[in-house]
């Protein structure tokens, strides 16, 4: 795989160097050289030739260079991983986008090919040497060269073939403008050959030094005898390496039509790629995730606005709520609520206390404390859905009144907890900015939070992040909370380990805290440790008692083991808890219950087990399972 | 039912056939929770030692079901990989990204969804 030649062994310096080489002339057109960059399978071998081939490789036409090409050839030059990674995803989004481009220029090939033939190519290069009047054919020549260096990259990374039998059609296009004499069929051959190795240079030659190769392939091959077609290479090697030295500048008014005609050329190609990513991009992402009709968020189909965060409905507060009846209840239900929760109550009953606040007006400090306190409350009960609306609707409020950053992280871990990545990204680094206004946001990175895949955000995040922990580390203070922001980006990101530690290093600060416990529990349970991930747990469990989501996490790493018997059991468990206020209990739970069910082979348990059932929990104790 | 998504000589057979089964399982309300995260058709690709091919879709778009063969008309992701790796994507032991850094996933088409595919192997998840 291309990738694999960029990070392992010596192949690693063979791509760095046609590129760095590229880059020492600044004035080549690359925006259709970024389609290097195609993670496809059968490119390797493609490319290694054609580098081989290729020892120095002069840049186009005169074009400024997209900006991403220079990081391309710095990336490329240094095996970094990530970084690659990233550019290679950018790029391959983007030459995803362009695979039409690249079909429609198949295509053009193609029909090329069918109406020309090759046998009149050679008359065209002699008569391309001997006469000026040729040079009409030139641009044509040219563009097609153009056009056709342009696809080679996705040529040689894409489709092997095309490749071969786009250099039979490369030059039947040059022979379709031109004369159509025939000629024998010997030198025919053998020019092929030799015209097959010399296109896979051509990706980036320069025009002027078209003439010259035209010349120089002619040279060659009057020079080269029919009968050893076995080494077109070293004639060519020789060829090209004349070439290389030879720096006779063509005729001035051939560079400006070649110029003219090339750039007319990219330059629409390069406008179809800026708006086709950019609104690809954007498509992607809101297709990507749920722009499908569905039941759970109100009957529409999932919006995300540019920073991809989810337009969710409303709140939706609980119908039969206790503490809305005015006479239940004289104080603040605000404070009632966060009396219960320090006494480690219900998580139902503080979130439905809260409601009833909320509702009754009472919205707490600034208009949003009740409403992260109620997002919180539910995520910890295990009902994210509902959490999500109500931190979204606090965060936006606290932002509203500049008390941004609060329930931000909050936020984030929701949206992670849903898979929004990018989501997750935006809110942790608005959180990064409310927090730490003086710490550099990069202009970059903003605008890469609309545009760009998840995976960039990700490491430009991160990047600020360690950043940001790295120079408190220096002054010797640990900011809890942006180990917590890091713990979870790195938690996004798969990286549970890392994730792990940040968590670890969180607690060492707070070692109370019971939302800590549990992230640490969840990175090493997702983390493949589900031991350990228990021990983790536990503690958070000890700490509050009625943490329905530390429960439902002991459940999943019991599955996960293969406890599946124990691990309905918790499930159970946590459903009573939530059972026993009136509040309603989680889809969440109910549908992991059934997992464990169907685990446990008992697949008529596990039809009870659906919440529109309503299933008492007694029956599932009467068949011995024991919460 | 399930039997019919084996493909035998292939470690993953399992693993498909009893994703296969989790989904026909699936309450719809779970299903429609599963769809609207993924909202892909992926068509898996998966190629053991005997270089034999297996080809299984994974309909997350709007059947939510698991079949054999190719994706009709058109997957939005190819995913292309080895039986062990697709077994130890499974089991955790390797993350989608990990595995396609190191060249042990290739795919075609949308690849943003063949990250999705981690989380539709993937048994329980716990929940930060």
């Amino acid at each position: 795989m291309s990738f694999q030649s960029l990070i392992s062994g010596s192949e690693c310096a063979a791509p760095a160097n046609p590129l760095s080489q590229v880059l020492k002339h600044t004035n080549g057109d690359r925006s259709l050289q970024q389609l290097h960059a195609l993670p496809a399978s059968s490119a390797a071998p493609a490319r290694e030739h054609d580098i081989a081939l290729a020892p120095t490789v002069s840049p186009g036409i005169g074009m400024p260079i997209p900006a991403e090409f220079l990081r391309i050839a710095e990336v490329n030059g240094r095996p970094e991983l990530n970084e690659a990674w990233v550019m290679e995803q950018q790029n391959a989004m983007r030459a995803f986008e362009e695979s039409k481009a690249q079909a429609s220029w198949a295509a053009e090939f193609g029909n090329n090919s069918d109406i020309a033939r090759i046998n009149s190519l050679p008359t065209t290069m002699q008569q391309n040497v001997s006469g000026r009047g040729e040079f009409q054919q030139r641009p044509n020549y040219v563009s097609s060269m153009g056009m056709y260096g342009g696809s080679m990259p996705m040529g040689m990374y894409g489709m092997n073939n095309p490749m071969q039998y786009g250099t039979g059609t490369h030059f039947g296009a040059v022979d379709q403008k031109g004369k159509g004499k025939s000629r024998e069929a010997d030198f025919e051959a053998a020019f092929a050959q030799v015209a097959a190795s010399l296109t896979q240079r051509e990706t980036t030659s320069r025009i002027e030094e078209v003439k010259d190769v035209v010349d120089d392939v002619t040279e060659a091959l009057k020079s080269s005898t029919l009968d050893e077609p076995e080494n077109p290479e070293t004639d060519f090697a020789k060829v090209w390496v004349h070439l290389q030295q030879s720096d006779n500048p063509p005729r001035q008014e051939d560079i400006a039509k070649w110029e003219a005609e090339f750039s007319q050329l990219m330059g629409t190609q390069r406008e179809e790629l800026d708006n086709e990513y950019g609104s690809s991009m954007q498509q992607a992402w809101e297709s990507g995730v749920g722009d499908f009709s569905d039941k759970i968020f109100g009957d529409k189909p999932l919006q995300f606005d540019a920073d991809g965060i989810p337009i969710l409905g409303d709140y939706v507060f609980e119908k039969n709520n206790q503490y809305l009846d005015p006479s239940s209840s004289s104080g603040s239900l605000l404070s009632d609520a966060k009396a219960l929760l320090e006494q480690n109550g219900s998580l139902t009953e503080a979130a439905l206390m809260l409601e009833a606040a909320i509702q009754k007006g009472e919205l707490g400090k600034g208009g949003y404390e009740a409403w992260i306190l109620l997002g919180e409350t539910r995520n910890m009960d295990e009902r994210e859905e509902a959490g999500m609306k109500a931190l979204l609707h606090g965060v936006r409020k606290a932002e509203e009144v500049g008390d941004a950053g609060e329930g931000m992280l909050s936020l984030a871990i929701s949206f992670t907890n849903e898979s929004y990545d990018r989501a997750s990204h935006s809110m942790l680094l608005r959180w990064l900015q409310a927090r730490f206004p003086s710490q550099h946001v990069p202009e970059e990175t903003l605008k890469a939070m609309t545009t760009n895949s998840s995976w960039d955000t990700h490491t430009r995040i991160t990047d600020l992040f360690l950043g940001l922990a790295r120079a408190q580390f220096a002054q010797g203070t640990m900011d809890p909370d942006v180990q917590i922001g890091l713990g979870v980006l790195f938690y996004t990101n798969g990286e549970y380990d890392r994730a792990k530690d940040c968590f670890e290093s969180a607690l060492g600060a707070r070692p109370t805290d019971y939302l800590l416990w549990n992230r640490l529990g969840s990175c090493l349970s997702n983390g493949s440790k589900p031991e350990e991930a228990l021990v983790a747990y536990t503690e958070a469990l000890k700490l509050r008692p009625t943490y329905t989501r530390a429960i439902y996490n002991v459940g999943v790493a019991c599955l996960n083991i293969g406890a599946y018997k124990e691990a309905a059991e918790h499930f159970l468990s946590a459903l009573g808890l939530q059972e026993s206020t009136s509040g309603d209990t989680s889809e969440q739970l109910w549908f992991t219950l059934r997992r464990a069910l169907l685990s446990m082979e008992r697949g008529d348990l596990a039809d009870l087990a659906k919440p529109e059932a309503k299933t008492s929990l007694d029956v599932f104790r009467r068949e011995g399972l024991d919460f | 039912m399930s039997d019919d998504l084996k493909y035998p000589g292939f470690k993953s057979s399992e693993l498909i056939s009893g994703l296969g089964a989790a989904f026909t399982k699936y309450s719809d309300a779970e299903k429609q929770s599963q769809i609207k995260k993924t909202n892909g058709v992926f068509e898996l690709q998966v190629s053991n030692d005997k270089k034999e091919t297996a080809t299984w879709t994974v309909d997350l778009k709007k059947a939510g079901t698991v079949q054999k063969g190719s994706a009709k008309p058109k997957a939005d992701v190819t995913i292309i990989l080895s039986d062990d790796t697709l077994v130890d994507l499974a089991n955790g032991k390797i993350n989608g990204q990990k595995a396609f850094m190191t060249g042990k996933l290739k795919t075609k088409g949308n690849m943003m969804l063949a990250t999705k595919l981690d989380a539709v192997l993937k048994g329980a998840k716990a929940k930060l």
